[in-house]
């Protein structure tokens, strides 16, 4: 019997179509939002939204910080069911966060100040205005926004947050094409339609205050036990601080890329830059769902250590997704100009400047994914730092200077500027792959791509057996014959071999239609055997099962656990993973 | 699984040999059913290599039938890991079970 890929794949199906969907959900309302603004209102304005969008980031991050920060900090609290705690930290980042919106819209009357020095003084200058004042004014409204959109989710209605999400980003569109068409307020109708669609859709949250559900409850953070409030709030802080690195980092690269590209290079490459980083975007919704999937089933399959289905996990991941990214990229080859035409972008000159440098920023793509990967895969799998490197490398720390570069290259040689600095893009990829690899080859030197240890450590029986009395029977006997090749006592062999087929026989009989499949896993550690079962099942916690059984009645898995020393279960992935212990001798 | 009887007088001895597991421990509750006769019965485990939790029920089985019968039961020549598995679930102090003389 073999060890195959049926149950893992299975998983990555189901888990795949709502990872693309949310994803699609976040980026859909962005790109659309930016083809609006180019078509309706022009190139010029599209990439002024581009360049206000940088305040807005900067202006989002209290919000997003603490509120993914604190809806970890509170997932867990609540796991822990220490509901007060969990409530402090709710009101305190939500407080804070709503106090912070409030400084940002008092800070809308510098937004002159604030357009001139993002633009350098250039055409931009007013529609850029226009566009963070209207931003700035808001914030009050997205802080919230960005707390609630966390925090629902946690607090058990998962639905209504992604419904607030999608029903905000409908509304915004669907605003953004009345305001800009048919009113005159240009760049600040559209950030007028954002605010506006996360403040009507808040709506949609009524069913959340409604919900039995709910255990978030807001509690002034000022009074009495104010203190206690504050060490609630670093510990949202300090949960918050890698989205916290990965906002600067993204705010940093668009403050100095924009600043760079408009004084340098001027609107046409802002406009063209612009539509680059939305094909980015579109890559994300697209590709980035599936990548995604190694976030949501990796992580799981890593901790127990799997390496069989984290290499075919990964296998398939990495198939399906350049599989996708080889579509996109052909139609952006053959096609750019109807793309860069779908940003508004029709006129001659323009049109091909932007058509050219779209071929060549393409380029960048298969290694932005395989970047891309390894930050979502790096970090699935306890390896922190290296996927903080990949991901400071690709969003900042590596672009920001080879555009400077670039640019400046080219401009001493003579060659065009924007086609430079898409080639910066190129190389950006490649040096954070590079770095990546030097990195890896420095810490880790013997081992691979995916740091999974080539050889087992540990003698590792791994078999997938279909769900069959006939098929599972052979499987005591290989676990004896395995035992005895690994020296294993075999008294304690042949103990183990019983509590398999009993728990083998159980899935079989109990496991219901849908039981076709068990993941077989036997690992001989130091002191150890440690046996796991995964099976799609209906689902059943072994150890939380108990019969009344008389004296003379015998019950399969109350065998096992008079057998073995130690039996645990979770259901994770929609999957029964139940692990038995025994001591070795 | 092989399993061989044989009576003298009213003492029925059934030798198992080989693994008593849920394929195979239907047919020793056959074999059991078939000595309707037997005032006492054996069962053998010298040659058994193993015993799964439906081995064990036959065997209770066939206890409680010998009981109810008024008759005896016992488990004889039990090796060491067959030997473990009625321990640790108790059924050697419910039943009476000789271990393998070594």
């Amino acid at each position: 019997m073999e060890r195959n890929e049926k149950l893992i794949r299975m998983k990555l199906w189901q888990y795949l179509l709502p990872s693309i969907m949310m994803t699609a959900a976040l980026q859909m309302g962005n790109i659309v939002d930016t083809m609006l603004v180019g078509n309706i209102l022009g190139a010029d304005a599209m990439s002024a939204v581009k360049v206000g969008m940088t305040i807005d980031n900067i202006m989002e991050i209290p919000g997003y910080v603490l509120g993914v920060g604190g809806s970890v900090a509170v997932g867990i609290l609540l796991g822990k069911r220490e509901r007060d705690k969990a409530n402090r930290v709710f009101s305190m980042t939500l407080t804070v966060s709503v106090l912070c919106g409030i400084v940002f819209a008092l800070l809308s009357v510098t937004s002159p100040v604030l357009a001139e020095a993002l633009t350098g003084g250039g055409s931009l200058t007013a529609d850029v205005r226009a566009f963070i004042f209207v931003t700035l004014l808001g914030a009050p409204v997205i802080s919230l926004a960005l707390q609630f959109m966390n925090y629902v989710a946690v607090d058990n209605n998962p639905s209504v947050a992604s419904a607030y999400v999608i029903v905000s980003n409908v509304i915004n569109l669907a605003l953004d094409y009345l305001i800009l068409k048919y009113t005159a307020l240009g760049t600040a109708g559209a950030a007028l339609s954002t605010v506006l669609g996360y403040g009507i859709a808040m709506l949609v949250l009524i069913r959340y205050l409604r919900s039995p559900k709910r255990m978030l409850k807001y509690v002034f953070p000022f009074g009495r036990g104010g203190l206690a409030s504050g060490a609630e709030f670093m510990l949202a802080l300090s949960t918050g601080m890698p989205t916290l690195l990965y906002m600067v980092f993204l705010t940093t690269k668009d403050l100095g890329l924009n600043t760079m590209i408009v004084r340098m290079i001027g609107n046409d490459g802002m406009a063209v830059y612009t539509v680059c980083a939305n094909v980015v975007l579109l890559v994300e919704l697209l590709v980035g769902g599936i990548i995604g999937t190694i976030a949501s089933i990796g992580g799981v399959i890593y901790g127990e250590k799997d390496y069989f289905g984290i290499r075919s996990l990964v296998k398939h991941v990495l198939i399906y997704s350049y599989a996708v990214l080889l579509v996109i990229l052909i139609i952006l080859w053959v096609f750019p100009q109807y793309v860069v035409a779908l940003f508004g972008i029709t006129e001659g000159v323009l049109s091909s400047m932007a058509s050219a440098a779209l071929r060549i920023f393409v380029c960048s793509l298969p290694f932005y994914l395989l970047n891309k990967f390894m930050t979502t895969y790096y970090q699935s799998t306890e390896q922190t730092k290296l996927s903080g490197i990949v991901t400071s490398l690709q969003t900042c720390v590596a672009i920001l200077p080879l555009a400077v570069v670039f640019t400046l290259a080219a401009k001493a040689a003579g060659l065009d500027l924007l086609n430079a600095l898409m080639a910066a893009f190129v190389a950006s990829e490649i040096v954070t792959i590079v770095i990546a690899f030097i990195y890896r080859k420095l810490k880790y030197k013997d081992q691979g791509f995916l740091l999974l240890p080539e050889k087992e450590e540990e003698a590792v029986y791994d078999i997938s057996a279909a769900a069959d009395l006939e098929e599972v029977e052979k499987v005591p006997r290989e676990i004896i014959g395995f035992c005895k090749a690994h020296q294993v006592d075999a008294g304690r062999a042949n103990l183990l071999a019983v509590a398999a087929e009993e728990m083998l026989v159980n899935i079989i009989r109990y496991g219901g239609k849908k039981a076709d499949t068990i993941d077989i896993n036997l690992r001989i550690a130091d002191d150890t055997l440690l046996f796991r079962l995964r099976d799609n099942g209906i689902p059943f916690d072994p150890t939380d099962y108990s019969v009344d059984s008389g004296e003379y009645e015998i019950h399969g898995i109350e065998v096992v656990r008079s057998i073995t020393d130690r039996m645990q279960y979770m259901r994770v992935l929609d999957l029964n993973h139940t692990v038995i212990e025994m001591k070795k001798s | 699984m092989t399993i061989t009887t044989k009576t003298e007088g009213t003492t029925a001895t059934i030798y198992v040999e080989g693994w008593l597991d849920t394929q195979s421990s239907p047919d020793l509750g056959k074999e059991v059913e078939g000595i309707s006769e037997a005032r006492a019965l054996v069962l053998d485990f010298e040659k058994l290599e193993y015993i799964s939790s439906s081995g064990l029920r036959e065997v209770v089985a066939a206890y409680k039938k010998m009981k109810a019968r008024g008759g005896t039961f016992s488990v004889v020549n039990v090796g060491s890991e067959v030997m473990d598995v009625f321990r640790l679930t108790g059924f050697d102090k419910k039943l009476e079970i000789c271990p393998a003389e070594r």
